[in-house]
């Protein structure tokens, strides 16, 4: 058969794959079974699935941490974080470590002008480059969550929507849903029976995508960044007086990352961009321009 | 969830002309097509049996919920004497027709197919009709199938409408 066998339509749009035993189903068709039955058997083979894999996006759901309805969104952040892409340049970020910790994360501007701190992890954002980055992923909602340990929080000029309401947007507005799977999840919605749990798992899906999205991005510029301030530290450091002051600095950092992102299509790309060089090549320029 | 039933609909009126596999299901259909939700079936006793030979009408309902939850079958009341079938109501006693064993990846072809087979194998640890169970159970194939034999050819069973 090649349709879901639970409700037999294509498989074409939100499959899903139960990990332990490889059967496929629609998303929202073996969520709302397993809120039927109780359990996290296969309805083909009766094996029990902890594990649900979202073909087309690659997000593994764990059902057996889910099937406790009462999820707490702490329990969403922690799963988010497994997915996190660690950077390998550990020992860098250790010597930078005091230094940074006041600058902007996504955009290294320093602290002055940094008006977002999450207090979970302490670290620090320029408003406007967490807003940046929420846009460039599609995020359209209006609150906004650190990029480092997933804390949501609003900004003081506007309330911070509640979670329920900002989920429910998030499926609604977020370009990579296609409309038909929207209009599955409101129709899963409506009956009574379909209940708490097959919305909570949209919601987590919708979340780990989000934020999976939104790390990988983040991520991406992380590592660029990190080319462009070892040159430009070594420039600082010398004291070739090319570099005056800590505003130039951050200044170049700024145009020469922002030129790396765009070259490499916002992505980390080191087998093909040798990106010492390329910073090298751009700081060159931009000194040039200051002198 | 209607579209699957549709779907099933349309698959059988296929199968059922094609497969000779399921040449003992006489009918298997909507009452009327404007209701997906009642159907009937008609089916014929199995060979080595005393139902052989008879016909036997099913009575399906299918819940709003499904596939989630199993339809709901039974024989015309009074007219199916077997072990794990209530007589005077139709009632049959199948896993697969209860909650707990159900799943969705099966269907109406399915199930009726397992009552069929139901026919050939009396289950008599979960009986509805205790005297066939009883015979069943002694192991008197004999005793047991001509009392079937009897009752399917009209004879009397208490108030017995039958054929």
């Amino acid at each position: 058969m090649d349709g879901c066998p639970i409700c037999f339509e294509s498989l074409s749009r939100g499959a899903c794959r139960l990990v332990e035993c490889g059967h496929k189903y629609h998303f929202n068709c073996i969520r709302r079974w397993h809120y039927h039955s109780k359990n996290l058997q296969c309805p083909t083979c009766r094996i029990t699935s902890r594990h649900l894999e979202d073909i087309e996006r690659k997000v593994t759901i764990n059902l057996a941490q889910f099937s406790d309805a009462n999820l707490a969104i702490s329990e969403i952040t922690a799963q988010v974080g497994s997915l996190e892409i660690r950077s390998n340049d550990a020992q860098q970020e250790e010597t930078r470590w005091t230094l940074e910790a006041l600058n902007c994360k996504l955009c290294g501007e320093p602290s002055v002008r940094t008006n977002v701190f999450c207090q979970k992890c302490h670290t620090a954002y320029h408003e406007i480059c967490l807003r940046t980055l929420h846009l460039e992923v599609g995020d359209f909602s209006r609150c906004v969550a650190c990029c480092n340990c997933h804390q949501i929080f609003g900004s003081s000029s506007r309330e911070l929507p509640s979670y329920r309401e900002r989920s429910t947007r998030l499926l609604v507005e977020r370009p990579g849903l296609h409309a038909a799977e929207t209009q599955t999840h409101r129709s899963v919605r409506a009956p009574a029976l379909d209940g708490f749990e097959v919305v909570q798992s949209w919601r987590l899906l919708s979340e780990l995508q989000q934020q999976h999205c939104l790390l990988d991005l983040s991520e991406h510029k992380r590592k660029i960044q990190a080319h462009v301030r070892k040159v430009l530290n070594s420039h600082y450091a010398k004291g070739s007086g090319a570099i005056a002051t800590k505003d130039q600095y951050t200044e170049i950092n700024k145009i020469v990352s922002r030129n790396l992102y765009r070259i490499s299509d916002n992505r980390y790309q080191p087998d093909k961009f040798d990106y010492d060089i390329e910073a090298l090549r751009l700081i060159a320029i931009e000194l040039r321009k200051i002198e | 969830m209607s579209q699957r039933l549709a779907k099933e609909y349309r698959a059988l009126s296929k199968t059922l002309d094609k497969d000779p596999e399921y040449a003992h299901i006489v009918r298997l259909c909507p009452v009327s097509e404007e209701n997906l939700r009642k159907w009937e079936s008609l089916i014929t006793g199995p060979p080595d049996t005393p139902y052989f030979g008879h016909e036997f009408a099913l009575q399906i309902e299918v819940p709003e919920a499904y596939p989630i939850e199993p339809p709901k079958m039974q024989f015309q009341p009074r007219c199916m004497p077997h072990c794990n079938v209530d007589f005077d109501s139709g009632r049959i006693c199948l896993s697969v027709l209860e909650t707990a064993h159900w799943t969705p990846a099966w269907d109406l072809l399915h199930v009726v197919q397992a009552v069929w087979l139901l026919l050939s194998s009396p289950e008599p640890d979960s009986p509805l009709d205790v005297d066939l169970a009883c015979l069943v159970r002694a192991r008197d194939l004999s005793a047991h199938n001509s009392l079937i034999a009897y009752y399917l050819n009209g004879g009397s069973r208490g108030d017995m409408a039958g054929r």
